[in-house]
């Protein structure tokens, strides 16, 4: 083995073990990026259209509502037993002490988003009745399961 | 010395005395009531839900008493649990139900306890129950209310004594603590015309709403830090921080009427976050009051003193898991 190729390994070895401890590291993290990086700017375009402050587009509704609905299967994951009790996570301890509960209202949002989704389809009114609906899943899960830490 | 002992029994006499009578509790008469008055089951309904009784008073879901849900907030049947610093609260019955609901009482009996935060039987209500609030409203609002309660399923919910700490147990301690904090009018207040705006805002906020039992501090005895109104306090349960809704930059100075209307209407952020915790049983309940009362709300609220609110103590990192 030349030295070449046993540096090319050593090297593609820890950028392996590197991503891997990555995506493993810091589950807070991960769930905070999902929410606010995907729930947040999606809640934001389809609730303009609802509340008619953005032109509605049924396309985009669609979309916006679709991309919700896919979220709760990956954050749900994102609760391994060694992530309770972070400082920094807004998680309350409800969430492991109840976690059926807990996956039944991850599901509600699924339900509903797809909901939203299929209604976008039936123009602008029933788009919103379904989005009030989907953000009740929202309320619903943040009432039991999550602590709000900023303002 | 015979001296010094008779002064010392004579103290201990008068401090006795004064404290029985400071702790005593002071029932309104029947006469504050207006005569003839048929109670408006509109407006009992708008103030039952503006106040939120059932968020309290209705079953916790599933059984659980600590449970943020309750089954039905129109089924008085009581049960939940309020843990807090002092011990363990248990929700009563106020369903109409004659024999563990409040079906039996009489309008005076009602009207002190609201006003009054004094029972049936002339004991003290521990202030778990915003009586500290609720006593801002005029008598014939406290009648519409339970005109509109009056309408509502009794049930056969059965009351649990609460489970509270030494000192605290003593109900007559109240009498102290009202002595201290409750600052109550000897009269009740009566209905006067039509309000401002404002002033209906103001009501609303201060009175049936009981905003400031969460939103403003309290001491170490419990009552309200009125120097830090509505400014955010550690949430009751002691997980969490309720919000500053003073018009500060830490609370609502970035936020329209409108924006605080459409919060209370649809529990949504101006930024699309959605709320949690308790606000979210207290939200539903004020999107049921009309539209223009969820203004007034939101308009007194940014007339408000701006308020820094206290500071959150940093949460360690816990090295148990």
């Amino acid at each position: 083995m030349s030295f070449n190729r046993l540096m090319t390994m050593l090297i593609c070895s820890l950028v392996y073990t590197g991503l891997i401890t990555q995506a493993a590291a810091d589950p807070v993290e991960d769930r905070r990026a999902l929410m606010k990086k995907t729930v947040l700017p999606n809640t934001k375009l389809s609730g303009g259209m609802a509340q008619g402050k953005i032109p509605f587009d049924a396309a985009k509704a669609e979309a916006a509502a679709r991309a919700i609905a896919n979220v709760p299967k990956k954050f749900v994951k994102l609760f391994p037993e060694d992530s309770a009790g972070d400082p920094e996570s807004e998680a309350k301890d409800t969430v492991w002490s109840d976690m059926k509960g807990f996956l039944a209202a991850a599901d509600k949002l699924t339900v509903s988003a797809t909901a939203a989704a299929d209604a976008a389809a039936k123009g602008p009114e029933a788009f919103k009745g379904a989005f009030v609906k989907m953000t009740q899943s929202c309320k619903g899960c943040h009432e039991v399961y999550r602590l709000k830490k900023e303002q | 010395m015979r001296k010094v002992f008779l002064i010392s029994i004579l103290a201990t006499i008068l401090v006795a005395g004064a404290g029985y009578f400071m702790s005593m509790p002071a029932s309104l008469p029947a006469s504050v009531l207006p005569q003839d008055y048929r109670g408006d089951t509109v407006n009992g309904k708008t103030l039952f839900y503006a106040g939120g009784c059932g968020s309290c008073h209705g079953s916790p879901k599933g059984g659980k008493c600590d449970h943020p849900r309750v089954e039905n907030k129109e089924i008085l049947a009581g049960g939940r649990c309020l843990k807090t610093a002092f011990g363990t609260f248990f929700v009563p019955n106020i369903s109409p139900d004659k024999e563990n609901g409040i079906g039996r009482w009489s309008k005076i009996d009602f009207a002190n306890a609201m006003l009054r935060g004094v029972s049936p039987r002339g004991q003290h209500y521990f202030p778990a129950f915003p009586y500290t609030s609720y006593h801002l409203m005029p008598i014939e609002d406290v009648l519409d209310l339970k005109a509109f309660m009056n309408t509502l399923a009794p049930s056969k919910g059965r009351n649990k004594p609460h489970e509270l700490d030494f000192p605290y147990s003593m109900r007559r301690m109240v009498g102290l603590w009202k002595w201290l904090y409750f600052d109550h009018k000897t009269a009740a207040h009566r209905k006067t015309g039509s309000a401002s705006q404002l002033a209906r805002g103001r009501y609303l906020v201060e009175g049936p709403a009981h905003c400031g039992e969460c939103h403003t501090p309290r001491d170490k005895l419990g009552g309200l830090r009125r120097d830090l109104a509505y400014s955010g306090a550690p949430a009751p349960g002691g997980e969490g921080w309720i919000p500053n809704i003073t018009p500060h930059k830490t609370g609502l100075r970035s936020w329209t009427e409108s924006q605080i209307a459409d919060l209370l209407a649809t529990g949504l952020t101006p930024d699309f976050d959605s709320i949690g915790g308790e606000m979210v049983s207290v939200q539903e309940n004020l999107a049921k009051i009309s539209a223009s009362d969820r203004a007034a709300i939101a308009h007194y609220l940014k007339t408000l003193k701006p308020i820094q609110g206290l500071k959150r103590p940093k949460k360690k990192k816990s090295s148990a898991k």
